[in-house]
């Protein structure tokens, strides 16, 4: 019986975002909510604010996952409230755009309702002593307290820095959260299984739309909204390590990014780019001394001019080893 | 052939990066907290290497990749 559910919960958010995400295509599309793309000759326009099917997505998955598991209802409630606080700050930026610093200080406030039902709810949410390889429980006390605070707005960012091209942003991130299923299972965890099996669904019906030649973007109100998701679940079933090597690739971006500007920019404030479009369509590495860094960079360093289906390509395969590192860990924490 | 050389290159880079991340944490687990007596000075410790494998880490990739912008833009200039 119990698997039967475990499959609703997986299910029912995945056909809820499959279906309604067309429809919300067409309907930004006639309101003229669309963005360039800026890796296609031409720049075609491309529908926006793919946040909201995502998140309506989760929505059904918590709604039906508060009804057949009810004695996790805080555990959902805490987890809603977090990735609702950084949707909406996500829109926001997508509707009137923030400056960067301020985007990133507002996502730290995400860690509010995991502290509150921390200590609200001491017997339901334990924060502290993360999972580690042959070591089990990780003895940080301090130094715990002194991370937490980054412990969402760190997978937020370093996911909405990463969503550059299309379907990059779905498809790593549904491998870190199938190797947050496993390590979840692996420990028996059933939050961390039930919250992954909740945006499983919800990625698996949403990625069609935002693969190669994408249909919809993700804005920050996704991305930002997925990444907060990964931390948030890392919290609530002791997944910080896991998650942490499950998300090395976005990481590095993110670092190399973050030392190129020497801090937080917003990416319309950028005015040289890592990489350049070629008139056929394929991306090169910019050579120019002044050139911000980023992984992208340094893979068509390393491959040699490339298209972009190549590079998304790649990005997927670097993060299957990520993942599969990050389910070793969990395996053999 | 592109796609998998990028893999092998930077999936090789992560998987290096993720057992020395293991090393660290085993030795500030299995040494610094159990030779280290005050809390604060553990905390310290254990941060200040964390810091340390991080710092390795980032700095050895920036100069990975000036070394590779500096032999492609020598390539350019020699064709």
């Amino acid at each position: 019986m119990i698997n039967y559910i475990y499959l609703l919960i997986f299910v029912l958010p995945a056909i809820f975002t499959g279906i309604f995400t067309p429809y919300f295509i067409k309907l930004v599309r006639k309101k003229g909510i669309t963005r360039p793309d800026a890796h296609k000759p031409g720049n075609p326009q491309v529908a926006y604010l793919g946040g909201v099917p995502l998140f309506l997505g989760a929505t059904v998955g918590m709604l039906v996952a508060a009804v057949f598991f009810s004695e996790y209802w805080i555990e959902l409630l805490v987890h809603y409230v977090t990735i609702l606080i950084i949707f909406v700050i996500g829109l926001i930026d997508d509707l009137k755009v923030l400056k960067g610093e301020i985007k990133t200080i507002l996502t730290v406030l995400a860690i509010l309702p995991i502290g509150v039902g921390a200590l609200l709810f001491r017997d339901k949410i334990v924060l502290g002593r993360p999972w580690v390889p042959i070591i089990g429980r990780l003895r940080l006390t301090i130094a715990y307290w002194l991370l937490l605070p980054f412990a969402i707005a760190g997978p937020a960012n370093v996911v909405n820095m990463l969503d550059i091209f299309n379907g990059i942003m779905p498809s790593t991130t549904l491998l870190i959260f199938t190797a947050l299923l496993v390590s979840s299972t692996i420990h028996g965890s059933e939050t961390g299984i039930i919250l992954a099996l909740i945006w499983i669904g919800v990625l698996v019906g949403y990625i069609y739309y935002n693969m190669y030649p994408a249909q919809i973007f993700n804005g920050d109100s996704g991305s930002l909204m997925v990444g907060t998701a990964i931390g948030s679940i890392a919290l609530l079933s002791h997944m910080e390590f896991i998650v942490l090597v499950a998300l090395f690739p976005h990481l590095l971006n993110g670092m190399l990014i973050l030392a190129s500007f020497r801090g937080f920019r917003e990416h319309r404030e950028v005015k040289e780019r890592p990489t350049t479009v070629l008139s056929d369509g394929r991306l090169k590495a910019n050579l120019s001394p002044s050139a911000p860094t980023s992984l992208t960079r340094l893979i068509l360093l390393v491959g040699g001019d490339m298209r972009e289906y190549e590079i998304v390509l790649t990005y997927i395969l670097i993060e299957f080893v990520a993942s599969l590192l990050a389910v070793i860990t969990g395996g053999f924490s | 052939m592109k796609v998998l050389k990028v893999t092998l290159v930077i999936g090789g880079i992560i998987t290096a990066l993720w057992f020395s991340l293991i090393a660290v944490v085993i030795f500030v687990e299995r040494i610094v907290l159990v030779f280290i007596g005050t809390s604060v000075l553990r905390s310290i410790a254990g941060l200040s290497l964390y810091f340390l494998w991080l710092a390795l880490w980032f700095f050895t990739i920036k100069a990975f990749i000036n070394f590779l912008l500096k032999s492609t833009r020598d390539s350019k200039a020699l064709n």
